[in-house]
């Protein structure tokens, strides 16, 4: 075992029981799971109504982050919700506009969306789809992708995933095409950008949490009890390990530095 | 049965990497060091895909639009694409001439679209503070009293500025930040934890 990573074993260990736990007994019908509604996913079928009226496209980002990597998770959860617009695209036959930074996020984009266009009998509508790769270069991709919003006016952008110092660039000029903008990120520092330039924003772990509220499935919203009681046990330990530290014990840096 | 070897690879590769992290034990190293190897080599074959789909968007682009200065840009972007390849392959990426084009042209040219990010910036603050609610007026004074905290004149305006500036961003600030982070930490774990166990299948079909 290597020094300093068994208490983070240990609660790996603990988080991974809890919410597969958690997954089962929602499965079992043993506890009915109700999350709250986020504004955010709600609104994406009217953006994707708005653009239909307008007859302008759509435009997705998945962010910003390979799918390996700490940032890796928000890529997936932007891709589970880009499966979920693809679905309405194909519905109803409006134009999808997918850029892409990472070159291992388009094949993923690309099956997705056909799986969508399959899943709504719209395969001849894949036509229609424009998942173009851009640059793997940050800022030449900021640039692109705010060159591709400007020339097609998209009626919506959607930006989910994980994002940097671009990400006012893009929402920015969505803003400027008119466009009804709906993100989502759990990177911290670029949250309040989102916050203040586009219409609604995921903050954080509701990004993760929108499958789940998009689904209804069982085992999503397993997961979500599961990441609330993690959540309760973080915050535990938060607050006892203030006590403790408080009185002057060093019981909890010991414990940390196993 | 595509699907459940990608399931069982995802679940492989993942497994040996966590167990990598905790024990330090050889021949998991020695695995671990493999798994990145072929994600390496999966990385370059994702990278001759992405390249295939910008030449042909581009080409898209040169035969269908109607716009000219489009179809410059697009022929622009192939050609730099062509060259630059070329000199990769033929005297490698740490040559001088790659070197030379890319500092020269690539570097600058970032530096330009991260430097036009103040315009952006003042745009979105512009919007962000007008007082239409409770919410935009707290953004506002916090905001006034942490901009005129960062600059001297703050502290002529008044002494006690940069330390409520400080204070701003210190306390109420990190305490947000913190919760934010510790509920998309867990989010993550949750979501690899369903992508490594197979319970979450979406992205494999």
């Amino acid at each position: 075992m290597i020094q300093g990573r068994q208490f983070t074993l240990l609660l790996f260990l603990v988080m991974s029981v809890i919410m597969l736990y958690a997954g089962n007994y929602v499965r079992k019908g043993k506890k009915t799971i109700k999350i709250r509604r986020l504004s955010a996913v709600e609104a994406i079928p009217e953006a994707i109504g708005r653009a239909t009226e307008a007859g302008r496209p759509v435009h997705f980002s998945p962010g910003l982050a390979a799918i390996t990597g700490l940032d890796a998770p928000q890529t997936f959860a932007g891709i589970s919700l880009l499966r979920y617009i693809a679905k309405l695209t194909a519905r109803y036959d409006v134009r999808l506009i997918v850029t892409i930074r990472q070159p291992a996020v388009l094949p993923l984009a690309q099956e997705t969306i056909r799986q969508s266009y399959l899943e709504e009998g719209k395969f001849d509508a894949l036509s229609q789809v424009d998942v173009m790769f851009l640059s793997n270069q940050q800022f030449a991709y900021a640039a692109a992708a705010s060159g591709v919003i400007m020339r097609e006016k998209p009626a919506a952008s959607f930006l989910f995933g994980a994002f940097w110092a671009e990400n006012l660039m893009l929402a920015e000029v969505g803003t400027q095409v008119d466009a009804y903008q709906i993100s989502g990120t759990a990177s911290i520092g670029q949250v309040p950008f989102f916050v203040t330039t586009t219409d609604y924003c995921l903050i954080g772990e509701e990004l993760y949490a929108a499958a789940a509220s998009l689904t209804a499935d069982e085992v999503f919203l397993g997961a979500i009890l599961g990441q609330d009681i993690c959540k309760g046990i973080m915050v535990a330990l938060l607050v006892v390990g203030v006590i403790v530290t408080a009185v002057g014990s060093d019981l909890f840096v010991r414990l940390l530095s196993l | 049965m595509l699907r459940t070897a990608t399931l069982a690879v995802t679940f492989l590769a993942g497994i040996i990497v966590i167990l990598a992290f905790f024990f330090d034990v050889g021949f998991l190293a020695t695995a671990e060091a493999r798994v990145q190897d072929w994600g390496v080599i999966v990385a370059a074959f994702a990278l001759a895909m992405a390249s295939i789909n910008l030449v042909q968007v581009n080409i898209r682009r040169i035969s269908s639009s109607d716009d000219a200065t489009e179809k410059i840009c697009a022929v622009v972007l192939l050609a730099a694409l062509v060259v630059m390849s070329i000199i990769g392959l033929t005297q490698g990426p740490t040559s001088d001439t790659y070197n030379v084009l890319f500092d020269g042209i690539m570097a600058p040219g970032q530096s330009t679209v991260w430097a036009l990010g103040v315009f952006y910036i003042s745009s979105a603050a512009y919007r962000a503070f007008r007082v239409k609610n409770v919410d935009a007026g707290l953004l506002l004074f916090s905001s006034a009293f942490v901009m005129l905290g960062a600059v001297p004149i703050g502290e002529v305006i008044w002494s006690g500025i940069p330390a409520v500036s400080q204070w701003i961003v210190d306390v109420p600030n990190m305490a947000g930040m913190r919760g934010m982070l510790i509920g998309a930490g867990i989010g993550a774990f949750s979501g690899g934890l369903r992508l490594l166990l197979g319970i979450d299948r979406t992205e494999v079909g």
